[in-house]
């Protein structure tokens, strides 16, 4: 047999539910918002590659100005079409030089 | 490039070295933290001397499912395909028949026997290495070894992973593969280049402030079988380590990982070497095992 609640448990029924009603639409929107704004970014940073990746200068076109002045016994860079290196395939960043330098090292590079 | 305290710590990991330079001591601990992490990760997934490992997996049974050890393979692979094979991460079972086939510490350094093996077949096997997803899969009786590119590999990882998450400087030296993320300090990262990564003595001092320096040597990790001198740099036309032209050779390139495939297939390719890496615009050092130097690209002249 159906028990008719009395009118204070009625109401706080009704208030729980409203409650977790409400938590679940914020949770909701929260999470369409949140990803919203994740594939704004994925996409901003898919465009800024893509403007990098057209902006950065083709390494094969850098014709190494200091051909003539190489110390004896170097070997100066020569322009042969070869396919590009691991970390440096296609218009990616430019190859870091070494520089010479009187600093004392602060560690080594050697076999091990 | 920053003015900076540099600190440091060293500790060691995966059979080497490991030194690990900040800009900001107070970011240190984080550095080292995190760096302590991406090796026992790496060790787990990539050791061939660890039998729970994911490699050792993929060399018992020909396939293992791993996301690490699929990255590292696949770093492997296009090293592999960038050298035209001279950098060949299918010569494990090589290695093992030549008597590296523990930890470099436990491997005897003379034994009697005179090591013989067969020439790997034309048909580079590595080619027919597969990663698809997280799951790597082998030909049977291949064993990979992926001593050439790992370290170095982990080493970018570990500089670019701390970077990002303490906005310093940061320098990640594992067994001499030195790989450098965010702001370099003034002047740059200044490197010994030398034979041995443990030495202070030698070579050349040079900087840099981006992207990776890596040396490979014929001199440190060797060992003797008869009267034949071994050491790890495979040939893979012959399946035997690479003739001693080069005592060692250091390259710089873009990524720590770009410079040590590099510095390995100099050492294989021997007398050709300067001339690849000058096609190929990458500064090197090149010493020959009667010590003369010679440089390549744009590599500085000595002080």
């Amino acid at each position: 047999m159906a028990q008719r609640l009395n009118a204070a448990a009625r109401d706080a029924a009704a208030s729980r539910v409203t409650l977790i009603t409400t938590g679940v639409v914020s949770l909701s929107l929260a999470g369409t918002i949140g990803l919203g704004y994740g594939i704004a970014d994925m996409v901003k940073a898919e465009k800024a590659k893509a403007q990098q990746a057209a902006e950065a200068p083709d390494p094969q076109q850098d014709t190494g100005s200091q051909q003539g002045t190489v110390p004896q016994g170097q070997v100066p860079p020569k322009q042969t079409g070869q396919p590009s290196y691991p970390g440096t395939q296609g218009k990616q960043t430019p190859k870091p030089k070494p520089k010479p330098t009187t600093k004392p090292p602060v560690t080594s590079s050697g076999g091990s | 490039m920053t003015t900076a305290m540099i600190s440091g710590v060293r500790f060691d990991a995966i059979g080497t070295t490991a030194h690990v330079l900040v800009t900001r001591p107070d970011t240190l601990p984080v550095a080292e933290t995190m760096s302590r992490w991406v090796l026992d990760e790496l060790d787990l997934a990539c050791s061939r001397f660890r039998a729970d490992s994911a490699l050792s997996l993929l060399n018992r049974t020909g396939s293992a499912t791993h996301p690490l050890l699929a990255q590292a393979v696949g770093v492997a692979l296009r090293a592999a395909e960038d050298t035209g094979g001279l950098v060949d991460p299918a010569l494990g079972s090589y290695m093992i028949t030549l008597g590296y086939d523990r930890t470099f510490a436990e491997v005897p350094r003379r034994g009697p026997t005179t090591v013989d093996i067969d020439a790997p077949p034309a048909r580079q096997v590595w080619r027919d290495i597969t990663v698809t997803g997280d799951t790597v899969t082998v030909p049977r009786g291949v064993k990979v070894d992926l001593g050439a590119t790992a370290k170095a590999w982990a080493a970018d990882v570990a500089a670019r992973r701390i970077a990002g998450e303490t906005g310093a400087g940061v320098l990640v030296n594992l067994g001499g593969d030195v790989a450098v993320a965010g702001a370099a300090p003034d002047g740059g990262w200044s490197v010994r280049v030398t034979a041995d990564h443990a030495s202070d003595q030698g070579g050349q001092v040079v900087a840099i402030d981006s992207g990776g320096l890596a040396t490979s040597s014929v001199s440190v990790r060797s060992w003797q079988r008869g009267d034949r001198r071994l050491h790890h740099v495979l040939d893979p036309a012959t399946g035997f380590p690479a003739a001693r032209f080069w005592q060692y050779a250091s390259v710089s390139a873009a990524s720590c990982v770009a410079a040590n495939t590099a510095s390995t297939a100099a050492l294989v390719l021997g007398d050709r070497a300067p001339n690849w890496l000058a096609a190929r615009r990458l500064p090197a050092r090149l010493v020959a095992t009667g010590g003369a130097v010679t440089t390549v690209a744009e590599w500085p002249e000595e002080e």
